[in-house]
């Protein structure tokens, strides 16, 4: 590509340089003459100037908590609502009692539909943890590594006490090398179910970045009312339950 | 979801003008997408989706609201005077007349503003997000910019000088 003049330079081609959008050989001729030539310098200059005044003019801050919350635990499916009646900021308040499985399924789906991954293969209700993986959950303490038959392995991480009841965060990674990070939850009848599911990566395909994926467990944690893991004393006791 | 959080916020910041009523409405949308969680089709854009939510909640629920004044505004009008302060005062007088500038553009040419300078989507995504063709977004926000570009040299100091101003302030 050559210019012959400034005006061979449009405005919109000035713009993709100056965000990133214009790469590899044709920015560097552009960069090159915008060096050489004031005027068109100039020109450029808006675009980057506009760029920094609006980030600085409009900075948004962080995402407030009660935002992340109401991702969290705002109710699912519940279509013969009302379309236009909602309160402004009824940030969503923890008193006493659980969340109960809604939340758990709520998170399930939000963060399945956020993150480009589904739960079962496209089943929006939180999946039982299969044979394997109850194994796991009810025998294996906090750091022990197990291998599951279908040549994966599964890890624990943690176990906490939660508005949801027993929670253990597991770590599944399958024969294809594909790494899940897994809130189980105990039901009141004894048995276990995913309630969170999310794919750090690992087996090709897409994946979340593995901080992003610890962010979203926290969160969730959080959100369920989980404290620190339970001591190795508290989780054999939680677990002979 | 909550990794669309920047994006939806940004976006509901166009519609609104102000950071507090774009939360505000993030929220509504969240609350009415999660409601309407069934109605959404796996496997295409997310945020086009809720995009589409906000700007029609946006329009049944706020437009028809009397404009209540910022505290942008309301900072620009009554400046905090100190000797130790000035520059932070004055930059902070200048990013308020940027907020006019920038809430007085059209709504699709703010909106492409924030989502490409603010929230820093490329153009690829932004037409996908508003179903619009690329080269509409690159024409709105070329518009949007100039026109920026114009009001700032008109205001008190040029983005040159605020550019420096700005990177001494404390947010």
């Amino acid at each position: 590509m050559t210019y012959e003049t400034d005006r061979n330079v449009s405005d919109e081609m000035l713009m993709a340089l100056a965000d990133g959008e214009l790469t590899g050989a044709d920015a560097s001729k552009l960069m090159a003459r915008i060096k050489a030539n004031p005027a068109l310098a100039a020109r450029y200059a808006q675009f980057t100037d506009t760029s920094l005044v609006m980030r600085h003019a409009m900075d948004p801050g962080p995402v407030p908590d009660y935002l992340i919350r109401t991702v969290l635990t705002a109710p699912t499916g519940q279509t013969t609502a009302p379309e236009n009646v909602s309160p402004l900021r009824a940030r969503p308040q923890r008193a006493g009692g659980g969340f109960g499985w809604s939340l758990a399924l709520a998170a399930s789906v939000v963060l399945a539909a956020g993150m480009g991954y589904y739960l079962g293969g496209g089943n929006l209700v939180p999946a039982p943890a299969g044979p394997d993986v109850t194994a796991v959950l009810t025998g294996a303490a906090t750091g022990e590594n197990i291998r599951l038959a279908d040549g994966g392995s599964a890890r624990v991480l943690g176990s906490f006490d939660t508005d949801l009841g027993l929670c253990r965060l597991i770590v599944l990674q399958g024969p294809d090398g594909r790494s899940d990070r897994n809130v189980a939850c105990q039901l009141p009848d004894g048995a276990w179910q995913t309630a969170l599911s999310v794919n750090e990566g690992g087996g090709g395909g897409f994946a979340l970045a593995s901080d992003t994926a610890v962010g979203a467990v926290d969160s969730f944690l959080d959100a369920i009312g989980a404290g620190a893991a339970l001591t190795p004393d508290d989780e054999a006791r939680a677990l002979r339950r | 979801m909550i990794q669309m959080l920047p994006r939806l916020r940004a976006f509901g910041r166009s519609l609104t003008g102000v950071q507090d009523q774009a939360d505000d409405l993030v929220q509504q949308t969240v609350e009415k997408a999660l409601r309407h969680i069934d109605s959404y089709a796996p496997g295409t854009r997310l945020d086009s989706w809720m995009f589409r939510i906000m700007r029609n909640t946006w329009i049944d629920g706020h437009r028809a609201r009397r404009p209540t004044a910022s505290l942008d505004d309301v900072e620009a009008q009554h400046p905090l005077v100190g000797e130790d302060g000035r520059d932070v005062t004055e930059a902070r007088i200048y990013l308020a007349q940027v907020r006019k500038i920038i809430n007085a553009l059209p709504e699709d040419q703010r909106a492409v503003l924030m989502l490409v300078c603010v929230e820093g989507m490329r153009y690829r995504e932004v037409a996908k997000a508003l179903d619009i063709p690329e080269g509409t977004v690159m024409s709105r926000l070329s518009r949007g910019r100039l026109a920026l570009a114009e009001a700032l040299n008109g205001a008190t100091r040029g983005a040159q000088e605020v550019s420096g101003r700005i990177q001494g302030m404390t947010p």
